[in-house]
């Protein structure tokens, strides 16, 4: 005690301006309490993101929001819709290429890039059909 | 000069002493007060459908959400402009450091409001904005996560925008204002002058309340310089690492030395007006999938609508309808139009999804403003059929498909202008350009394609070229047609009230074969050939009569030429004349094109193809074979179910018919437990028997190259010869582009005539050589060039054709074997002679076999030699040619090879085919030979239909055969 009273004495650190200096620690709990509970949300809304298409396509691009399904050779990929490059939505693929709307990336149907922003391909998609085979079910779109 | 710079930096100064701070906290205060009466009538749970009621119903909440709009802007724009005031008199040197760090930090706080504001419409931008912004801050290394997830919630959710909109950032900033402001409330004449420019313009623009069907996607304008840096960054990590930089930056030019100071600040000024012209480009000069696009080329710019507030129409609120999740005023005036299928129903779809216009606006004008009258052509399927909500898989194929591309065409016609050195090639109707051989095609050909825009309101008719989707799937109803005919005299004559038809022409499969007469009555004339009629150049007086009653009734009601029964003509809308021949079988059965063609290759399948037979899917051998692959409804692909569910073409759980090469189901096809199979035809809803080929088609040898049209094409039309000129002081028309060009070309084709096809080999994928029917594509003259006056070119090309003149029976054996036409040398004497060398070399011993006076006659009228010993008897095939000889090539007009001989590679219109060569013309032949004596249906001959070769090793001594 004697020797922290000395410190304080020489630093001429009232007892005042020490509060002043940590009070900053108090956000730290409140940081916490902030991350855990967002994190809390967050695990929440990611429960289930997969979604139930119908197993019988047609033939080329179908767009089923976060995912698009391309069926060609009866072979069937699924795709994010989501772009590489800052996740804007795709809808719509033009001379048989995904574009994104917003800053015009450019992916062909086996989702690699051909023409950036984006530098990655587009999320290839798990799928499996459902028991009784009329619906493709898509996981983790 | 220095009295110039003068002026200059006078300006500068003075205008920068316009009191910004008090504008920008005036701005602040109405967007505050606006807001919160706003927030009253808004619903978060539904942003889109809030602002949406506003628009249509709502002028007062309008209003406000323009003020609150307009103040934000202004809010924005005079606090950069109060920023770069006090910079430039360099005040931050006199801020305490707290201040200023909140200061810096409340910049962001500036850009989050209005952000968050954006993001609150809920249209389409703000979703896509929503998107990218997440990812932006996603990117902060350790908080990326918590903090994006803090500011603006997970997707779709707007209860954590709004509350940091309405209060947070709001707060944040108010509590800036209130601590570094040395004057705590604006003037009130800066006030007043603020609010009534704002109310002013609120009056008349509202913010754009995106679509959905507008395919171009833009943030708002402060950050359409930011659009277009990242359209060019890779990485948006570095795009977050400069912002932070440059607030860090900001933060502490308070702290930097004069020289430092002025040269951080005269950066910061030229990043400032280089953003400025990044949201310029941004604004005006990026269109859909940010590509580069001239403004007045595209619907861009800053996207604000003239909305008058007092062009608000009274309305009955209960009648705003809500479709497909948004709110339609459409449906508030057109709620009575009927005529559709299910699917297209207005309660299902609306109005906007095909039509567009303004569906945010119960103002009828502006309502329709920008509306597409006639859609779903293909420049715009993209907006209306093709949406991801409708049909977005077929109109890409569409595009693709042959029909769009004219590729062959294309391809074919330059190869012909020796502007290509094969008739090969993947080409578009769009990208034609203007050589010789492009200017000809947009000049006489270019409006066959399925992309060229229907303009004019009424039912496909023989005149309709193109259409997109209209071109297969539009049909009018009498009634809708009779209110048609109505409105259309109201608009030109003006006589009576106006009566706005109701009912809506119906989209639906009913594709009869008058969708497919306007194109397919030209050029290899498969429609008219089909249903049994030939174009011939006569003009007797009882054709006259018929144009004259053509040409009386010009309205929409004349929808089909007249046919005069009687005297077998027929007189197309257009003015040409055909003979009637006999139809096609499957016509006479009542099939239409549609019963055969599948929807897979008339729309296409998404791939692109150099030559229209190659979209093909269908063959004859899919219905008429032993063989058969089938397929259950449970195991069709979604769109043949759903054609199957609309055409109710299922019958009693039975399996439809596959086509055997692609797998793909004929779905208006079945067959039943006994085997037999069956064909729907589609419209008239009649049931067929399908029959497997005959016998003599799949037994022996002989004939198993042929194709079922080599022998089952009834007939064939031959034109055979055309002239074709470039008139360069002619009016002309651009076909592709729909619009008046000087210069044009002439075709003067000769007459036409009527036969069997000529036979000819045409190599398939797999290698293997077919021999099928081939008419004279091209036996053309063309001069006086376009481009190149001097000029000539003559091409002899002889192109595949699958006439659609099929009959049951089949052609006989001699109209192959004793026919000069079918061989390939045109029209003629072909003569078979046998000479005796030893008795008298130069007579012939035998008369001559005449085709076409002895067609029908099964045995020969020679006598036979008597001699055992024939070493010195030979036989001969001569040619005499029914048409003159062409000096180009020595070869008579119609001709595709010379008798007994090869021909160059340049003869057909595809790589694959070829004419007989001399080998085969002399195996031909030497059956045509037997036949001069034997009848066709006589033992040897039938024998030697399975196996000629046994047959010609037991030849009589009576036989001579060519040398």
């Amino acid at each position: 005690m004697n020797m922290l009273k000395a410190n304080f004495q020489i630093n001429k650190l009232s007892r005042k301006e020490f509060l002043k200096k940590i009070s900053f620690l108090l956000f730290l709990p409140i940081i916490w309490l902030w991350d855990s509970s967002i994190k809390q949300i967050i695990k929440k809304d990611s429960v289930d993101n997969s979604i139930l298409i119908p197993s019988n396509l047609p033939a080329g691009v179908s767009f089923f929001g976060k995912a698009a399904v391309v069926k060609e050779n009866n072979k069937l990929e699924v795709f994010s819709t989501s772009c590489t490059h800052l996740g804007c939505r795709i809808k719509q693929i033009e001379n048989g290429k995904f574009i994104c709307p917003c800053h015009g990336s450019e992916f062909n149907l086996q989702g690699e890039v051909l023409k950036g922003p984006a530098t990655k391909p587009l999320r290839k998609l798990k799928y499996e059909l459902t028991s009784d085979k009329k619906q493709i079910k898509i996981i983790n779109a | 000069m220095p009295e110039n710079n003068f002026k200059k930096k006078s300006f500068f100064v003075s205008f920068l002493n316009y009191p910004f701070g008090n504008i920008s906290i005036a701005s602040l205060i109405i967007a505050i007060l606006s807001g919160v009466l706003l927030a009253i009538t808004f619903n978060v749970q539904n942003p889109l459908d809030s602002i949406s009621y506003w628009l249509l119903a709502d002028p007062a909440s309008t209003l406000l959400r323009n003020i609150h709009y307009w103040a934000a802007q202004l809010f924005l724009v005079a606090t950069i402009l109060h920023i770069v005031d006090h910079l430039h008199r360099g005040t931050e040197k006199d801020v305490k450091n707290g201040i200023w760090f909140r200061l810096t930090l409340s910049l962001f706080f500036i850009f989050y409001v209005m952000i968050s504001g954006f993001l609150l419409k809920g249209d389409s931008d703000s979703v896509q904005a929503g998107r990218i912004i997440r990812t932006l801050f996603e990117q902060i290394p350790l908080i990326g996560n918590i903090l994006t997830y803090s500011l603006f919630g997970s997707g779709g959710n707007y209860q954590i925008i709004y509350v940091n909109h309405i209060a947070t950032a709001t707060i944040i900033l108010i509590f800036v204002w209130i601590e570094h402001s040395r004057q705590l409330y604006p003037k009130v004449s800066v006030f007043v002058y603020t609010f009534v420019v704002i109310f002013i313009i609120s009056l008349f623009f509202s913010a754009n309340l995106h679509d959905g069907k507008n395919t171009i996607v833009k943030g708002p304008w402060y950050f359409l310089g930011l659009q277009e840096i990242l359209h060019w960054v890779s990485e948006p990590i570095y795009v977050v690492v400069f912002a932070f930089f440059l607030l860090v930056i900001f933060y502490l030019l308070k702290f930097a030395h004069q020289k430092t100071d002025k040269a951080i600040k005269y950066i910061l000024l030229c990043l400032g007006l280089l953003y400025i012209i990044l949201i310029f480009i941004g604004a005006f000069f990026r269109g859909e999938n940010w590509k580069y696009v001239l403004p007045w080329k595209s619907d861009n710019g800053l996207r604000i609508n003239y909305l008058p507030i007092f062009s608000f129409a009274e309305v009955d609120t209960l009648k705003i309808y809500s479709v497909l999740g948004r709110n339609e005023g459409c449906l508030s005036c057109h709620n009575n139009v009927k005529g559709f299928e299910s699917s297209h129903l207005p309660e299902a779809i609306g109005c906007y999804s095909c039509h567009l216009g303004n569906p945010y606006t119960l103002n009828k004008d502006y309502a329709h403003s920008d509306m597409i009258f006639i859609p779903g052509n293909l420049s715009d399927a993209n907006n209306t059929c093709g949406t991801s909500d409708c049909h977005p898989d077929i109109v890409p194929r569409v595009d693709n498909s042959i029909m769009n591309t004219l590729s062959g065409m294309i391809s074919v016609n330059r190869f012909v202008f020796d502007e290509l050195k094969e008739p090969k090639g993947l080409f578009k109707a769009q990208d034609l350009n203007q050589s010789n051989a492009d200017n000809h095609l947009r000049n006489l050909c270019a409006s066959c394609h399925i992309g060229n825009v229907k303009t004019e309101y009424g039912p496909i008719t023989e005149r309709s070229r193109g259409g997109g989707c209209n071109a297969c799937h539009l049909n009018y109803s009498t009634e809708a047609l009779k209110q048609l005919i109505n409105y259309e005299k109201f608009v030109k004559y003006k006589t009576h009230n106006i009566n706005i038809p109701n009912i809506h022409p119906n989209l639906n499969l009913d594709i009869s074969d008058e969708h497919c007469f306007g194109c397919h009555s030209r050029s290899g004339r498969i429609s008219t050939n089909y249903e049994g009629w030939s174009e011939i150049f006569s003009f007797e007086d009882e054709i006259k009569s018929l144009r004259q009653i053509n040409n009386s009734e010009p309205n929409l009601s004349s929808q089909k030429t007249i046919v005069d029964i009687n005297s077998n003509y027929r007189v197309l809308m257009d003015g040409r004349v055909f003979k009637k021949q006999p139809a096609d079988v499957h016509h006479n059965k009542g099939m239409d094109c549609i019963d055969c063609h599948i929807a897979q290759e008339i729309m296409g399948d998404g791939n692109l193809y150099e030559h229209k037979e190659e979209q093909v899917k269908i063959q004859c051998t899919d219905c008429h074979s032993y063989q058969s692959k089938t397929i259950s409804y449970n195991n069709l692909d979604y769109e043949s179910r759903k054609i199957v569910d609309l055409q109710k073409s299922q019958r009693d759980n039975n399996k439809f018919l596959l086509i055997q090469e692609f797998n793909l189901p004929l779905i208006n096809s079945y067959q039943n437990n006994k085997g037999y199979k069956y064909l729907i035809t589609q419209i008239k809803k009649d049931s067929l028997q399908l029959k497997p080929p005959a016998s003599i088609c799949i037994e022996g040898k002989a004939h198993e190259r042929l194709s079922c049209n080599s022998c089952h094409t009834q007939w064939v039309s031959y034109c055979a010869g055309c002239h074709t000129e470039y008139q360069p002081d002619g009016k002309g028309y651009d076909l592709l582009v729909n619009k008046e060009i000087n210069g044009r070309w002439v075709e003067t084709s000769s007459d036409f005539y009527v036969d069997y096809p000529t036979l000819g080999v045409k190599k398939e994928k797999s290698g293997k050589e077919i021999i099928d029917t081939f008419i004279p594509g091209m036996i053309i003259t063309i001069d006086n060039m376009k481009n190149e006056k001097d000029k000539k070119i003559f091409k002899r090309l002889f192109a595949p054709t699958v006439a659609h003149t099929i009959n049951k029976d089949g052609r006989s054996c001699k109209s192959c074997h004793n026919n000069s036409l079918a061989i390939g040398y045109g029209k003629g004497k072909l003569s078979y002679k046998i000479f005796d060398t030893e008795t008298n070399p130069q007579t012939k011993l035998n008369s001559n076999y005449d085709l076409s006076a002895n067609e029908n006659k099964n045995v020969a009228n020679h006598k036979e030699p008597r001699r055992s010993d024939k070493s010195n008897i030979f036989g001969k095939w001569s040619f005499k040619p029914q048409f003159a000889i062409r000096r180009e090539d020595n070869l008579p007009k119609d001709a595709w090879i010379g008798f007994m001989q090869n021909t160059n590679e340049n003869s057909t219109t595809r790589i694959n085919t070829r004419p007989f060569n001399v080998d085969e013309q002399k195996r031909i032949l030497l059956v045509g030979a037997c036949l001069t004596c034997h009848a066709e249906n006589s033992n040897v001959m039938q024998e030697s239909l399975i196996d000629f070769e046994t047959v010609l090793k037991k030849i009589s001594k009576k036989c001579v055969l060519p040398e």
